[in-house]
């Protein structure tokens, strides 16, 4: 995994981009898979990237797998074809299905991973500032709890209710609206 | 997802051993970002989780209410769910505080007028808050159609707004002044089952436009001015002064509501895409000499030509389909809907698809950067051999709804050196597989086959519609042997009754020694 951009061609080489994990590990992306990580494009525009980016928040374990990531929606983004609006994710057209829903197979499978590695890469995504990262992931907690009561939440996270009955009692009557 | 299937137990193992809350631990800012995806019912609900939770749903940077979600499993009637909602939503805007919004959702079901004007100060609320993205939708179960009339909103202000999602509203003349004036920023725009009372849009910002199912009423045509549109989705008549930005459009007209020349000028707007589909248009647009002094489209890479040149003459409509292409010279894929040729006058229809290209241009015109084509609900394309002479790279085929029996002609078919995956879905292989067998016969580096619910003889439901239905196949009546040395899987997807043994019997003749069937049963 430590030459995560071996494969890539000779003539990027100019544009390639060493990236530091915690432990020391050292990964070779392309500046266009880099540079999906906002935090890594204004280093790289800064122009304070020559000898590696140490990422002293991101193990090698994490970061190998979001490199993964990034790699796959750069290559996404270039078949955009550029121009289209950042905000808007969503291309509608019936001939961009299948490689949207082939973008989509990709996340889902990227997703599978246990919960202590899934808060990892949310942490890295917003540490990196990879904002579709970032939603995909926090999006996969949020789908983990929809639909359940606090109780099923508090049980599923070993969220240890803190508050005193008389004060839970409390809380419940105040909202109580939306508890209804 | 297996991981979502797993056990509680295991949830606590992988999230750090000893039962660490790591959910709890996140930084606020983060949470927001996790309860932003929530309905607002569930995330006030959070705060009873533990004293963490407490206020952190006063500052989620989303409103999200949904009729939905207020109602109870397998209810129909919504009268309490509304209540619900109503108190709920009252409480939520009282008390909620975050500093800035990113997202207001409102999802309404009315069954009539009288209550709707109970939503105006949330929507009131909604654009006050400013948030990045609004979206409406306000829905009737009322006959004939009702549309939401927007409360009136006071003097105008500049606000952040970059997606707006309306359906059901109804937007008079003003929606289109406010798109100038309120929301400078606005890059995308949504409009479903709108009523437009407007005649013009008119943004330097705006990125993406989708109008559909909506009824316009004042104008013919909607007057679009963007310069920096790059995705287009229209169903309604429209003329459009985009700049070179505009990368993808999807165009559905109804048949024969403009004229020839006024489609042509339509297509000629479109000049600078990438991907294009297009749904209704007749056939002189294409033919009509307005079409001749349209640009070429030099980006155009995907094309999906849907229930198009819909004449009665085959010779029209061929003519139609390869002036189009010869404006396209790098288009790499083609989709075929509804494309009928050779229905009306089967006998008349005896000159081949090549044939009716030959009178404009010396030889069957070829097409080679064209890699993938898909042809669905293409009934009796009598001269598909023909037809894919036009394109020898070929790399990808896709035959939907192919019917082969009887109609078709398999003469002619090319060698298609390239094509590397061929996929049948809802097929008619009556014809003793001689479709299929044309296929493989001239596709000597296939790697990848997939027949998907196509009808085979006996037992399917499709075999009693065919006279013959009791035609099995047999071996020893072969052509000559497919050669597919190259042929990797090979996938069947089935009905419950499809007689699949006499497909495998078929393959298994074909001469594939690396190949490996699998079996799926629909």
């Amino acid at each position: 995994m430590a030459s995560a951009g071996s494969g890539d061609e000779k003539a990027a080489a100019a544009a390639m981009i060493t990236l530091i994990s915690s432990d020391n590990e050292k990964f070779e992306v392309t500046e266009a898979t880099a540079t999906l990580s906002q935090t890594i494009r204004h280093m790289i525009e800064d122009g304070c990237t020559d000898g590696g980016v140490p990422l002293p928040n991101v193990t090698s374990k994490i970061l190998a797998r979001v490199i993964e990531y990034c790699k796959k929606h750069a290559t996404a983004a270039a078949g955009e074809e550029g121009s289209s609006s950042s905000f808007s994710d969503a291309a509608f057209l019936e001939v961009d299905r299948a490689f949207l829903e082939e973008l989509e197979e990709f996340d889902d499978a990227f997703l599978e991973v246990d919960r202590a590695t899934l808060f990892d890469l949310i942490l890295a995504a917003n540490y990196l500032d990879i904002k579709g990262l970032l939603n995909l992931t926090c999006q996969k907690v949020a789908d983990s709890v929809k639909g359940k009561t606090p109780e099923q939440i508090r049980e599923m996270y070993n969220i240890v209710n803190d508050l005193t009955p008389e004060e839970e009692a409390e809380i419940r009557r105040e909202t109580q609206w939306a508890f209804e | 997802m297996a991981a979502a299937a797993t056990t509680t137990t295991k949830r606590a193992r992988a999230g750090g051993g000893s039962g660490r809350d790591r959910l709890s631990a996140l930084p606020d800012e983060l949470l927001r970002r996790v309860l932003f995806f929530l309905p607002s019912p569930q995330v006030v609900r959070t705060t009873v989780l533990s004293r963490r939770w407490m206020d952190l749903w006063r500052s989620v940077p989303c409103i999200d209410l949904n009729i939905l979600d207020f109602r109870r499993r397998l209810e129909v009637e919504s009268a309490g769910a509304w209540e619900k909602m109503k108190d709920f939503t009252d409480n939520l805007l009282m008390l909620h505080r975050a500093p800035c919004l990113d997202a207001f959702r409102l999802h309404a079901f009315f069954a009539g007028h009288v209550e709707t004007r109970l939503i105006d100060p949330w929507v009131r609320r909604a654009i006050k808050d400013n948030p990045l993205v609004l979206q409406v939708s306000v829905n009737f179960t009322t006959n004939p159609v009702s549309f939401y009339q927007l409360p009136h909103l006071g003097p105008s202000l500049r606000r952040r707004l970059r997606r707006l999602q309306l359906t059901g509203i109804s937007l008079d003349h003003s929606f289109a002044e406010r798109l100038h004036s309120w929301w400078p920023y606005l890059d995308d725009l949504n409009l479903y089952r709108c009523c437009i009372g407007f005649s013009c849009i008119d943004s330097d910002k705006l990125v993406n436009l989708v109008v559909t199912k909506c009824t316009n009423q004042p104008a013919d045509v909607l007057i679009i001015r963007a310069p920096r549109l790059a995705s287009l989705k229209l169903d309604i008549p429209y003329s459009l002064d985009a700049g070179n930005c505009l990368v993808r459009a999807s165009i559905s007209l109804k048949h024969h509501a403009l004229s020839a020349r006024s489609e042509a000028v339509l297509l000629g707007s479109l000049f600078s895409v990438a991907s294009f589909e297009l749904k209704g248009f007749q056939t002189m647009a294409v033919l009509n000499e307005e079409f001749d002094k349209v640009p070429t489209f030099d980006n155009l890479r995907t094309l999906s030509i849907d229930s198009c040149f819909l004449d009665n003459s085959d010779v029209h409509k061929f003519k139609a389909l390869g002036r189009f292409l010869q404006k396209s010279p790098n288009l790499e894929r083609l989709t075929l809907i509804h494309f009928e040729a050779g229905v009306l006058n089967v006998q008349a229809a005896s000159p081949h698809a090549g044939a009716l290209l030959d009178e404009e241009f010396d030889k069957v015109p070829i097409f080679d950067n064209l890699r993938t084509l898909s042809l669905d609900w293409c009934f009796r394309f009598k001269t598909i051999g023909r037809f894919l002479q036009m394109f020898p790279n070929l790399e990808r085929l896709t035959l939907k709804s192919f019917m082969v029996s009887r109609f078709v002609e398999l003469v002619e078919y090319p060698k298609l050196e390239s094509l590397g995956t061929l996929f049948l879905e809802y097929c008619d292989l009556h014809d003793n597989f001689g479709l299929l067998r044309r296929c493989l016969q001239n596709s000597p580096n296939l790697e990848k086959l997939t027949v998907r619910c196509c009808k085979l003889s006996d037992g399917t439901k499709g075999g009693e519609r065919n006279g013959n239905s009791k035609k099995t196949y047999s071996g020893s009546r072969n052509l000559a042997r497919c050669q597919c040395p190259k042929l990797k899987s090979t996938e069947i997807i089935y009905y419950q009754h499809a007689n699949v043994s006499e497909l495998v019997r078929f393959l298994l003749e074909v001469a594939a020694p690396k190949n490996t069937i699998t079996f799926t049963y629909v």
